[in-house]
């Protein structure tokens, strides 16, 4: 038990030091952190640079997390007419949840926060694709599977990937609350603080599943940009066609939840029973993920 | 055809050398076409295009020292020159080349950001302060690279 442990952090330590000399490992830094500011960017901009009112800007970021929130449920009806709904109060959960990320904790942290939720899903698994699939390709696996167990080897670098990519997160939103605490100065420490923490802790766990699908497509293809493709292209899909399917049929909408788009948003509810569900929901995502790249990885010819 | 030992890392970091150099060398080359702008403007050379006068116009009255313009310019130009010479080096693993060419782009790359900072009227920067963090990250990112991470394989 203790050889086989020593072996995964061995593996993830490895993984890490070599996610920061690969080409892949590069661009995933370079992109996460690049984008992540310039979403920053995007959401201070109109407030820093003086084009709106600090008043008008919450009242319109209050409208339009609800309308998200009101698609991401699936919340019954025409989509359409979801914005003339919460205008009437017709949907008077959502509002008092956009409200609630938008009166009730600081306002631009919890925008960023929603909108790396939608961009780190498509941004993982640069940071994953190649864990395995790399070395099947030039079949340096043969190399290393004599010397440690393919459990092992699946473990430890699915723990480096995660890591590296926890680092990340944290370095962005350290940043990011940094900027906001210091030159912004629109909330105080004392609200940035605990909810800044809250929102890292919501970051790291929707990335968990992101990673795992990663490694699973890495497990499957051989070749490391097949496993990318088909990575991104599942993290994409899966919201297209889910919407897709459900102006045709609305219980098709659950297509949803195949990953963890459906609540993901979750994880910054008010709800403190909510939250803990979509935590468990992301943890099983994930578990259900490295279980099946565990059963491909343990099968597979290499 | 033989393989490779370069580390793809190097090979990335080559890519977004070159996509850098040039984009800091169009903003070079935009502050020193604004600052000879300038100067034709206060020569009554500048030409009758309506649009051309009243951008000028702007940088005029917004305070803009057409000196600092050409400072800007001119390091932004090294930086681009230094970036574009360290993708040859770090593509053939050279030392010198690839190393400290990028080390000197990167060090350009911060003083450019920094300066424009300092210098220029909020109304030409049009940026917010987060994104001269995003400015800054890139060439730090690479220092540390180039220096800790990939020192050993620029061995030529």
């Amino acid at each position: 038990m203790t050889r086989t442990l020593k072996q995964i952090l061995s593996h993830a330590r490895n993984s890490m030091s070599h996610a920061l000399r690969s080409g892949s490992g590069v661009a995933f830094i370079v992109l996460t952190v690049l984008i992540g500011l310039a979403l920053a960017n995007f959401a201070f901009a109109p407030i820093e640079l003086g084009f709106i009112e600090l008043e008008e800007f919450r009242t319109g970021a209050a409208k339009g997390i609800g309308l998200a929130l009101s698609l991401a449920t699936l919340q019954q009806g025409d989509p359409d007419r979801f914005l003339g709904r919460l205008e009437a109060g017709e949907l008077e959960e959502m509002t008092m949840w956009a409200r609630y990320l938008v009166l009730d904790q600081p306002m631009l942290l919890s925008i960023i926060v929603l909108l790396l939720g939608l961009v780190l899903p498509l941004l993982l698994p640069l940071g994953s694709f190649a864990a395995i699939s790399g070395d099947v390709q030039h079949r340096s696996i043969r190399y290393l599977l004599p010397r440690t167990t393919r459990t092992a080897l699946l473990l430890g670098r699915l723990f480096g990937c995660l890591i590296l990519s926890w680092l990340l997160i944290t370095g962005l939103l350290v940043a990011i609350i940094l900027y906001l605490g210091i030159v912004l100065s629109l909330d105080s420490w004392n609200d940035l603080l605990p909810w800044g923490i809250r929102c890292l802790g919501a970051l790291l766990i929707l990335s968990f599943p992101y990673v795992s699908l990663g490694v699973l497509c890495s497990t499957i293809f051989r070749a490391p940009m097949v496993a990318l493709l088909a990575s991104v292209g599942v993290a994409i899909a899966v919201p297209l066609i889910a919407f897709s399917a459900r102006a045709a049929w609305e219980p098709l909408g659950q297509l949803l939840y195949l990953l963890p788009w459906g609540y993901s948003h979750q994880l910054l509810s008010p709800d403190g029973q909510t939250v803990t569900m979509a935590t468990l929901y992301c943890l099983g995502h994930g578990l259900v993920f490295t279980l099946l790249a565990h059963l491909r990885f343990r099968r597979a010819d290499l | 055809m033989a393989i490779s030992d370069r580390p793809g890392g190097l090979t990335a970091l080559a890519v977004l050398n070159g996509f850098f150099a040039m984009s800091s060398g169009a903003g070079a080359l935009q502050r020193l076409v604004d600052e000879s702008r300038i100067a034709s403007f206060h020569a009554g050379e500048l030409g009758e295009r309506r649009w051309l006068r009243r951008r000028v116009e702007e940088m005029i009255d917004s305070g803009i020292d057409p000196g600092d313009l050409q400072i800007l310019g001119v390091i932004g130009l090294v930086a681009s020159v230094a970036l574009a010479i360290s993708v040859w080096g770090l593509l053939t693993r050279r030392k010198i080349a690839g190393g400290w060419g990028s080390t000197i782009g990167a060090i350009a790359l911060v003083t450019v950001s920094v300066l424009a900072m300092n210098w220029l009227p909020p109304s030409i920067l049009r940026g917010t302060g987060i994104s001269i963090v995003r400015q800054l990250f890139y060439p730090l990112f690479m220092l540390f690279m180039v220096q800790i991470i990939f020192r050993k394989d620029l061995a030529r």
